[in-house]
C-alpha cells in the first residue's frame, strides 16, 4: 500500500547492470526493464518526497548519486535522473507498468542519447580572479589609497567603502575581458556546455566563469593541459576542475512522449 | 571511466602538464550537490518532484530551474510551453494573487523608494511586470509596495542616482495617470524600462518627450557611432561541432558583446581595433534568415546572424575604427596588458 510508487536513479542500456546495490537510506535498487533495450534503476518507496535538514539532503543527494556513478562505471553510459523524481501509480496501472510503457515510447531517443553519451564524461569547471591582484594593477585605486591616507578618519571611512567598490567594478570589468577567451578555449575540447549560474567562490574572488561540459574521454587530458595555461597566463586566477561525472547536466532527452493523457498544470 | 588517467600521448611528448579533474566528494560535495539538485533528467511521465515545496507534475525542461530566474529577469515567458509557463507562474507567483486572465511576463529583484510626511526609505522586494499591472512586492512579511495598472502609465524614465558609497546606479522614475511620481530600484532597470514600454500603451505615446533621455555612460561619450541592441544568432564552436544559439547584440561607443540569457557574461566583447572585417555571406540559420554575418577578429572569426539592415552599417563602421577608446575607467584592465 505505501510502497506504490518508484523512485528513479538512472535510464541505462539493458543487460549491463547486474548489481545495482543500494540507495537512499539503504533502499535495494531495483532494474526495471522496458524490454526494448533500455531500463531504469529504482527503489520502491511511497509517494512522499524526500525532505528534511540541509544535512540529510546532502547525505541523499551523495546516496543517489552513488547509485548513477556505479551504473555509469558499469553500463558505459547512463542517463542521470534529477533528485527526488517519483513515479507515481495511476488511477488504473501500478507504477512499474507506467516506468516501463514510458520506457517503451521512448527507447529511440533515449537509445541514441545514451550513444552519443558513451565514452563522455561532465566536468566543472571554475575559474575565479582574486580581487586583491587585479586591484593592485588598477593606477586609479592606487592613486585613490594614496589620497585616502592623508584625510581624517571619519572621511576614510568614506574613502574605504568607495574604494571596495571600485576592487569590484575593476575586478568585474577584467571578468568580463576574461570572459570570451576562456570559454572559447575550453569549448575547444568539449562537445557541450552548461553556464552555472549560482556560482560560488571564495572570499576575495569574483568568479569568472562556472561551467559544466561534456568532454570525450579522450579529451580530457588535454583540457587539463589548457586549463594549466589558462591558470598560469596571469597572475590571481584560480581553477576549480572537478569530475569526471557521469552525465547529470547533459541527460536531457529533446523530445519525449509524455507518459500518461495530457494534462495542464 | 572513472579517476584521471594517464597523460595523453602528446602530453608526455611535449613535456606539458596539465590540471587533473578532482574527484573526491569530499572536495565536490557542494557543486555535486548543486548539480543533482538542479539537474539531471525529470522523466515527463506521471511523476511527483518536489522543487522548492512546490510538487512538478511531469516536466522536463531542465532549464525550467537552472535558468528561471534569469529568463524572468529578461522577461522570456514565451520561450517556454504552455505547461511550463504554468508552472512558472505558479511558482513565481505564490504569494502574489493574479487576476485570472492577468499573466506574469518578468519578475526582478527591486525595490520601492517610499515617501511621505514622515518616512523616505527604500523598501526591498521584488518588481513583477504582468499582463496588467506593474508592481513592488514583498513576500516577507507579505506586502504589495507599490502597484499601477499598465494602462496608468504616462511616461518611464531612467534616472541615475548616487549612492552614498560613491556608486551611480540608475534608477526608474514612473510618471502615472493620476500625477503620481514613483521611483523603482531594479536589478535591470534599462531592461525592465524596454520592457514597460513595450507593455504599456500610453507610456509609448510619451517616450520621445522624456523617456529616452541618455544613460549617463552616453554622455560623458563623444556618441559617435549610433547604439544597436538587439537579438542575434551566434553560432559558437565546440569540439568537432558547432550550435547556433539566441542573445543580445549590443553595439556601443566601447565595441560590441554578444551576451547569451543563459550565460553570466557576453561570450564575445570586441573593443574598436579588434573588429577588422564584416562580411555578409548567404547561409543557413535556424530562425530562417538567409545572410550571415561573418566577424573576422584578432581572437578569431565569429558567425552571427540576424537583421542585416539594422547591424550591417554599425559593425562596419566599427571595423574601421581604431582603438580611440578613451581611457575612462578602462586603464585598469589595459593596465594588465589582456590584449
Amino acid at each position: 500500500m505505501s510502497e506504490q510508487a518508484l523512485y528513479v536513479y538512472a535510464i541505462a542500456p539493458s543487460g549491463e547492470i547486474r548489481d545495482p546495490g543500494t540507495g537512499i537510506d539503504g533502499q535495494d535498487v531495483l532494474v526495471i526493464d522496458g524490454a526494448d533495450g533500455v531500463c531504469a534503476l529504482a527503489h520502491r518507496q511511497g509517494t512522499t518526497p524526500y525532505e528534511g535538514p540541509d544535512d540529510d539532503v546532502r547525505r541523499w543527494v551523495l546516496e543517489h548519486s552513488g547509485v548513477i556513478d556505479r551504473a555509469w562505471q558499469a553500463a558505459g553510459a547512463v542517463l542521470p535522473v534529477s533528485f527526488n523524481v517519483i513515479v507515481a501509480p495511476g488511477e488504473q496501472s501500478p507504477a512499474d507498468e507506467a516506468l516501463q510503457e514510458w520506457l517503451h515510447d521512448n527507447a529511440g531517443t533515449i537509445r541514441e542519447r545514451l550513444t552519443a553519451l558513451t565514452d563522455h564524461v561532465e566536468l566543472r569547471i571554475q575559474i575565479a580572479v582574486e580581487t586583491d591582484t587585479v586591484a593592485a594593477d588598477a593606477s586609479e585605486i592606487a592613486r585613490v589609497t594614496a589620497e585616502m591616507a592623508s584625510k581624517p578618519e571619519g572621511v576614510q571611512r568614506l574613502y574605504r567603502k568607495k574604494l571596495e567598490t571600485m576592487r569590484r567594478d575593476v575586478s568585474e570589468r577584467v571578468a568580463d575581458s576574461l570572459y570570451p577567451e576562456f570559454r572559447r578555449r575550453i569549448l575547444q575540447h568539449a562537445v557541450d556546455v552548461v553556464e552555472n549560474r549560482q556560482s560560488r567562490t571564495g572570499e576575495g574572488m569574483v568568479p569568472i566563469l562556472d561551467v559544466a561540459v561534456l568532454v570525450a574521454e579522450t579529451e580530457v587530458e588535454l583540457l587539463g593541459i589548457e586549463l594549466a595555461e589558462i591558470r598560469d597566463s596571469r597572475p590571481g586566477l584560480e581553477i576549480r576542475f572537478l569530475g569526471p561525472w557521469p552525465p547529470y547536466s547533459f541527460a536531457d532527452l529533446p523530445a519525449l512522449t509524455p507518459g500518461g493523457p495530457p494534462q495542464d498544470a | 571511466m572513472t579517476g584521471s588517467s594517464v597523460a595523453a600521448p602528446d602530453a608526455e611528448a611535449s613535456g606539458r602538464t596539465g590540471l587533473e579533474p578532482v574527484r573526491d566528494p569530499r572536495v565536490t560535495l557542494v557543486e555535486l550537490v548543486d548539480t543533482l539538485l538542479d539537474r539531471g533528467l525529470y522523466l515527463n511521465l506521471d511523476v511527483i518532484i518536489s522543487v522548492a515545496d512546490i510538487p512538478l507534475i511531469g516536466l522536463n525542461l531542465r532549464a525550467t530551474l537552472a535558468g528561471m530566474e534569469t529568463m524572468l529577469e529578461y522577461g522570456m515567458m514565451r520561450d517556454w510551453d504552455q505547461r511550463t509557463r504554468a508552472w512558472i507562474q505558479r511558482t513565481a507567483t505564490r504569494d502574489l494573487p493574479l487576476e485570472d486572465d492577468e499573466e506574469l511576463l518578468a519578475k526582478m529583484a527591486g525595490g520601492y523608494f517610499s515617501q511621505d510626511d514622515f518616512h523616505r526609505d527604500w523598501r526591498p522586494g521584488s518588481v513583477y511586470l504582468t499582463t496588467g499591472r506593474l508592481l513592488v512586492f514583498r513576500r516577507d512579511p507579505r506586502e504589495v509596495l507599490w502597484e499601477t495598472p499598465l494602462e496608468d502609465i504616462r511616461s518611464v524614465e531612467i534616472s541615475p542616482e548616487t549612492t552614498i558609497g560613491g556608486e551611480t546606479l540608475d534608477r526608474l522614475k514612473l510618471r502615472t495617470a493620476q500625477g503620481e511620481e514613483a521611483v523603482l530600484s531594479a536589478s535591470a532597470p534599462q531592461r525592465l524600462r524596454e520592457m514597460v514600454l513595450q507593455q504599456a500603451p500610453a507610456a509609448r505615446r510619451e517616450v520621445g518627450a522624456s523617456g529616452d533621455r541618455p544613460r549617463p555612460a552616453d554622455v560623458e561619450s563623444d556618441n559617435a557611432s549610433p547604439q544597436v541592441e538587439g537579438h542575434l544568432w551566434y553560432q559558437e564552436s565546440l569540439a568537432g561541432r558547432s550550435e547556433w544559439r539566441g542573445g543580445t547584440g549590443r553595439l556601443d561607443e566601447h565595441g560590441f558583446t554578444w551576451k547569451s540569457a543563459m550565460d553570466t557574461r557576453p561570450a564575445i566583447r570586441l573593443r574598436p581595433g579588434e573588429l577588422r572585417d564584416v562580411r555578409l555571406e548567404d547561409g543557413q540559420v535556424p530562425s530562417g534568415e538567409s545572410t550571415l554575418i561573418r566577424l573576422a577578429t584578432s581572437a578569431g572569426e565569429f558567425v552571427l546572424a540576424g537583421d542585416t539592415s539594422r547591424w550591417g552599417d554599425p559593425l562596419q563602421d566599427l571595423a574601421g575604427r581604431h582603438d580611440t577608446t578613451d581611457t575612462h575607467g578602462r586603464e585598469a584592465i589595459d593596465g594588465l596588458g589582456d590584449r
